[in-house]
């Protein structure tokens, strides 16, 4: 008996679940009501008259593509959510139909940079005065918040027999990013990537309000850009020099679509260490080479090798290279790597060894500041930032300018140390935001191999962390972001999505909304961030992405599968 | 710098020389094989004397000769690391395979008593309503000439089996052999002449896939079918209901699925739906064994029938009653109960043609049980005892071997007829308790052979959860299982194969198939090949191991199956991405 009516009990909490909707990232500021509106079959999105006379044509094109993308939304998404229950209405009211949304923009600046206004409003009425048909209104400074406004817009449709509804009107949204370097990091390297999955990654991240892509695009194991100035890096570096590498047009093209989202792209290319693919051509200014089999010794991960610091053609090659490779982006921010190099390699490299015996006043590590600083410095000719991983900081502490960013990736503690320093950070360690983590060891020959950055991190582990942690305000004001990442020693194009999402969605409402909520309290993967993060997986499955689920559907729906 | 130089170059000539062999998975008991290389055009036939195949046999062959002439003309398989040579003048000096020549040997076996047309092979007479029985014959023998006869005008391949489920292994490998090539547009044999002789190890090699915590359409599951087929695996483990949901529709029960399905009109599978999965997965050499997991996992039920549960969904300390929320299981202390089970079981049993019915019995809460047997002398164990003894009769009467989770040996001390097969999954030293008690067992345990595992915690509110079966179990650590460890040659027979498992709390359509493989095919491999080859050695996760599985797990992508990547392509290019070797091996080998 007690168990029928505990039974019943449940039925009815089963029907009364969260009647929340479930925007991802969650807005800074959002009031909502309880009533539901349809969508119009002639819905329309419209600028205002003002908005159209400060837009010039770079602005109008970015408009138009975002404007087209939510059309598209209209016409195409049939998502039901499995947990958000909206009151629908038996009849569907004609004059509850949201028949247009207007779009005002206040300034027309089409660049992305750093820092730039991302916020927007966006007011979607439950009825209005007159007989006009229902309008909502969507303004914000620039195209750049428009574009996350829209959205947002989309997130709150929910299809429901034949028609998109919009429930819980009224809705007020006042929205803004709470960290403007909002990041993914994809290892095109270790394994290759299509253009078109990088495409794919663009439109998922934009939808999650990330705004930057860092494109770690070379490494020790291929070398897939194809230069002009050193043809032979991709010919024989690259994994297929035919159909697997990324050509200034590719580039351009990912750049472009990438721009029409809101998305700047970070190129970085990793210098001197994980370089073993220069050496398929230019053997001769490398140090190291794929030693084996102990390669321990030489390398964090096989196939060892790095530029030999010490040789002028090494320099010469540099000062040809990056300035090429830097025209080939258009951003502002250049990662010029610095992770993990190996002093070893350089200490039994003959050439260096000969070099240092006739230089006694120079040292392995001056060599590097040497290469480093003459990297940067050829970054900086190129008009751009260089931003350099951890290391080259805090391991070597080389005397780097200030006005370079500063990228953490072992563990969090050392954003602390950096910030100290005076150099701006983007956090993204790898003890929460390593994608990669827990899917044991890939290289062969071991069986009881783990991960060297276990356990997998879950978007609750990766949901839990607080960017400002252990940081005065002085000190939070450096840190300029955040980036969620993906090496890809066990990830290509058949596990990309699955590895990415939605555990990178994640990361990106820290990065948007904040650490913190309205009322300063830390936020906390409990069960009403579930609830909308599972909302958002299954809009983003809806929308073809392979996003992985959390847990069996039967939770998704009662979200009664918390910790006891 | 000449140093330098001299070591580089070193290293382009391996990457020019890798190991020239082909890579066939699962490993082939005995074979042996050449250097020459053949051509083969998609006009390749499969031929055979329709005369010894019956109606049964004769559909399955056709639907084999079909797929493999699909891959004849679809697939583009170049290996990432399987290198041969082809000479400039290709059209002079190779040879082209024309045809392969199929017998099926035990239907030459006449019964002496009987007329010309009768045969003692048991395929022939089957209908299309019985299953593959265990224990049947898969051999085969594959032969590929590089010479032919002055007498012949082509080059014939021949592939010879007792019973037709051998053919389809032969195909399968044959399909494995085939390497396409870029510049020529074409496909290619390389490595002939092969002669191949070929049997599995252990006769049960499944996987199970848990269609209940998340829902798998059909056309899933015939995919992974397929995929199946081409691993030689044999055994599809349906865990086909569970606590979060009861997809399958009973005419007697409709309400089952009706409110325990996730969908009542989308998401569940119909007796027809059955019959499509089991009619396929035989086509394809494949046994469906349904688990009704009863009496525990049943929470599903509840949504129908709450008046036969028990513990029904405890919130918030749902721990004290199940392993995983929701909580609810059978009432066994009620009659209404076995009628339900005498109403529904043979119904569904009688959905699958397989001899054998998974009965479900791991994890049952003896602590939800606690209330039924205040008021008397019964105790819990005893409510269990008569719960399995109904359910077992059922069975028996309904022609069913049934199939156990361990716990019902291993703790619950039931005593279950002895054709009972035993599943272990907890640890993998459970293997010789079962056997010791003298059932038979199919292994494949938490340690070494669960896909799900690594993935983190999926319960909400956990930031520090970890999986239970921690940690992720590569396809080294699954490779590296050995199902007859510890056990004397005749414990050894006991054992009668193995499944990897694929439990659905974090899997979906959008990941599956990137969980499944290609570390099932670790599991295939040493259910097929067996943990020791044929000289007594050892198998282990080495370098030719994985070079092999590497370049397999490319041929399935290439056959549009998500199988995920095992290192970066350089690793696989080049085969030279093992763990490293310290000092002190160094100097031990010196």
């Amino acid at each position: 008996m007690i168990s029928k009516f505990l039974f019943q009990l449940i039925i009815l909490l089963f029907y009364i679940s969260s009647n929340v909707n479930a925007l991802w990232p969650l807005p800074q500021y959002w009031v909502k009501g309880s009533k539901t509106l349809s969508i119009s079959p002639h819905f329309s999105l419209k600028q205002t008259s003002e908005t159209d006379s400060i837009l010039n044509a770079k602005t109008k094109e970015i408009l138009e593509s975002a404007k087209n993308r939510l059309l598209n939304f209209l016409t195409s998404e049939k998502y039901v959510s499995p947990n958000v229950k909206s009151i629908v209405p038996k009849t569907i009211d004609e004059s509850n139909t949201l028949g247009c949304l207007t779009i005002s923009i206040t300034t027309n600046a089409s660049e992305l940079d750093l820092g730039i206004d991302e916020s927007y409003e966006l007011i979607i009425p439950e009825s209005q005065n007159d007989d006009d048909p229902l309008t909502a209104s969507l303004k914000a400074e620039t195209v750049f918040g428009v574009l996350h406004g829209l959205n947002t817009f989309s997130q709150l449709l929910y299809y429901n027999n034949s028609k998109l509804l919009l429930p819980f009107v009224p809705h007020n949204i006042k929205d803004f990013p709470r960290f403007s370097h909002r990041g993914l990091l994809l290892d095109t390297a270790r394994n290759y990537f299509p253009v078109k999955d990088i495409l794919t990654t663009l439109d998922i991240m934009s939808w999650n309000k990330f705004n930057v892509f860092h494109w770690h695009i070379v490494d020790a194991t291929s070398w897939p850009v194809v230069s002009e100035v050193y043809p032979d890096l991709s010919n024989k570096g690259a994994y297929d020099p035919e159909y697997m590498v990324y050509t200034k047009k590719d580039i351009k093209k990912v750049i472009d679509y990438a721009k029409l989202r809101g998305i700047r792209i970070i190129p970085e290319f990793d210098m001197p260490g994980h370089t073993h693919s220069v050496a398929e051509s230019m053997p001769e200014i490398m140090s190291c080479i794929n030693k084996q089999p102990i390669w321990t010794n030489y390398a964090v991960e096989p196939p060892s090798g790095q530029l030999n610091i010490a040789l002028p053609k090494t320099y010469e090659f540099i000062h040809n290279l990056i300035p090429e490779l830097t025209s080939y982006f258009t951003d502002k921010y250049y990662h010029a790597g610095g992770d993990e190099v190996n002093i070893n390699c350089w200490n039994t490299t003959p050439s260096i060894i000969e070099y240092l015996s006739q230089n006694p006043n120079s040292s392995v590590e001056t060599l590097l500041a040497k290469f480093i600083n003459e990297t940067h410095e050829i970054v900086r000719k190129s008009k751009k930032t260089p931003i350099t991983w951890q290391e080259m900081i805090v391991n070597h502490n080389l005397p780097l300018m200030k006005d370079i960013v500063v990228q953490v990736w072992t563990t969090k503690d050392i954003v602390k140390e950096v910030v100290s320093k005076g150099y701006r950070v983007i956090v993204g360690s790898s003890d929460f935001w390593y994608l990669d983590c827990g899917h044991g060891a890939w290289v062969g020959n071991d069986i009881n191999g783990t991960s060297w950055c276990d356990p997998y991190k879950t978007w609750q582990k990766i949901y839990s962390y607080n960017p400002f942690d252990g940081l005065t305000d002085e000190e939070a004001k450096l840190v300029i972001g955040g980036e969620i990442l993906l090496w890809t020693e066990q990830a290509d194009p058949t596990n990309l999505e699955n590895f990415l999402w939605p555990r990178s969605s994640a990361a990106a409402e820290i990065l948007w909304s904040g650490p913190y909520d309205t009322s300063k309290k830390i936020r906390t993967p409990d069960k009403d961030v579930l609830a909308r993060l599972t909302d958002w997986r299954f809009r983003m499955v809806d929308r073809d992405v392979k996003a992985i689920p959390l847990q069996p559907l039967w939770c998704a729906r009662t979200g009664m599968c918390d910790m006891p | 710098m000449s140093l330098i130089f001299l070591k580089f170059s070193s290293i382009l000539i391996l990457l020019i020389f890798p190991n020239f062999v082909n890579s066939l998975w699962p490993l082939p008991q005995n074979w042996s094989n050449g250097t020459s290389l053949l051509r083969v055009y998609p006009t390749f036939t499969v031929k055979y004397d329709p005369k010894f195949l019956n109606s049964y046999t004769d559909q399955l062959i056709e639907s084999a000769k079909n797929r493999l002439q699909i891959f004849l003309k679809k697939e583009k398989h170049f290996s990432p690391n399987v290198k041969f040579q082809i000479p400039e003048d290709v059209d002079d000096s190779i040879l082209t395979l024309s045809s392969i020549n199929i017998e099926i040997t035990d239907n030459l076996k006449k019964d002496q008593d009987d007329s010309e047309e009768e045969y003692i092979d048991w395929t022939y007479n089957k209908e299309m309503s019985e299953g593959i029985p265990l224990g049947t014959d898969e051999s085969y023998e594959l032969i590929i000439p590089d010479k032919k006869d002055d007498n012949e005008k082509e080059l014939i391949a021949y592939l010879k089996a007792p019973t037709v489920y051998g053919i389809l292994h032969g195909l399968t490998t044959f399909s494995q052999l085939l390497y396409y090539n870029r510049n020529y547009e074409e496909l290619f044999l390389p490595f002939a002449p092969h002669n191949i002789k070929d049997f599995p190890k252990f006769m049960h090699r499944g996987l199970l896939l848990d269609t209940s915590r998340n829902f798998y359409p059909i056309k899933e599951i015939l995919k992974t079918l397929d995929v199946m087929s081409w691993n030689k695996m044999n055994v599809f483990h349906w865990h086909i209901v569970d606590s979060t949901s009861w997809p399958v529709v009973s005419e007697k029960y409709p309400e089952l699925s009706e409110k325990g399905a996730y969908d009542p009109k989308k998401m569940i599978y119909t007796k027809r739906d059955i019959r499509i999965v089991d009619e396929y997965a035989r086509a394809r050499g494949i046994r469906v064994i349904p688990e009704f997991d009863m009496p525990g996992h049943t929470y599903a039920i509840a949504a129908s029938m709450p008046e036969i549960m028990t513990c029904t969904d405890m919130y918030p300390d749902w721990d004290k009653y199940s392993a995983e929320p929701p909580s609810g299981q059978l009432n066994p202390a009620i009659p209404e109960t076995y009628t339900f089970l005498n109403e529904l079981v043979p119904e569904i049993a009688s959905y699958f043609t397989d001899k054998f019915y998974h009965t479900g019995g791991d994890e049952v809460n003896m602590n939800c049980w606690e209330t039924l047997v205040q008021q008397g002398d019964v105790t819990i164990e005893s409510l269990l005892d008569k719960f399995v003894t109904n359910l077992y009769t059922i069975l028996k009467n309904e022609g069913k071997i049934p199939m156990t989770w361990q716990e019902m040996i291993t703790e619950h001390n039931i005593e279950l007829p002895k054709d009972t097969v035993v599943q272990v999954w907890k640890n993998h030293t459970m293997v010789k308790k079962v056997v010791e008690k003298g059932y038979r067992v199919v292994t494949g345990s938490g340690d070494y052979w669960y896909l799900d595992c690594g993935h983190g915690g999926w319960l909400g509110n956990n930031v520090e959860g970890k999986s239970w079966c921690d940690p992720y179990k590569t396809w080294q650590m699954i490779y590296s299982y050995n199902p007859i460890k510890e056990l004397s040659d005749e414990e050894a027979k006991f054992v009668i194969g193995g499944e990897v498992l694929l439990w659905s709390e974090q899997s979906d359509p959008t990941n599956y198939e990137q969980q499944l493989w290609p570390r099932s095919s670790a599991a295939a491999e040493v259910l097929w090949s067996g943990p020791e080859d044929v000289d007594g050695n050892r198998r282990v996760p080495d370098n030719d191991a994985l070079k092999r599985l590497n370049d397999w797990r490319f041929r399935m992508v290439e056959r549009g199956i998500n199988a995920e990547p095992l290192q970066p392509l350089w690793c696989v290019l080049t085969g030279r991405c093992d763990k490293a070797v310290t000092t002190e091996e160094i100097n031990k080998n010196a």
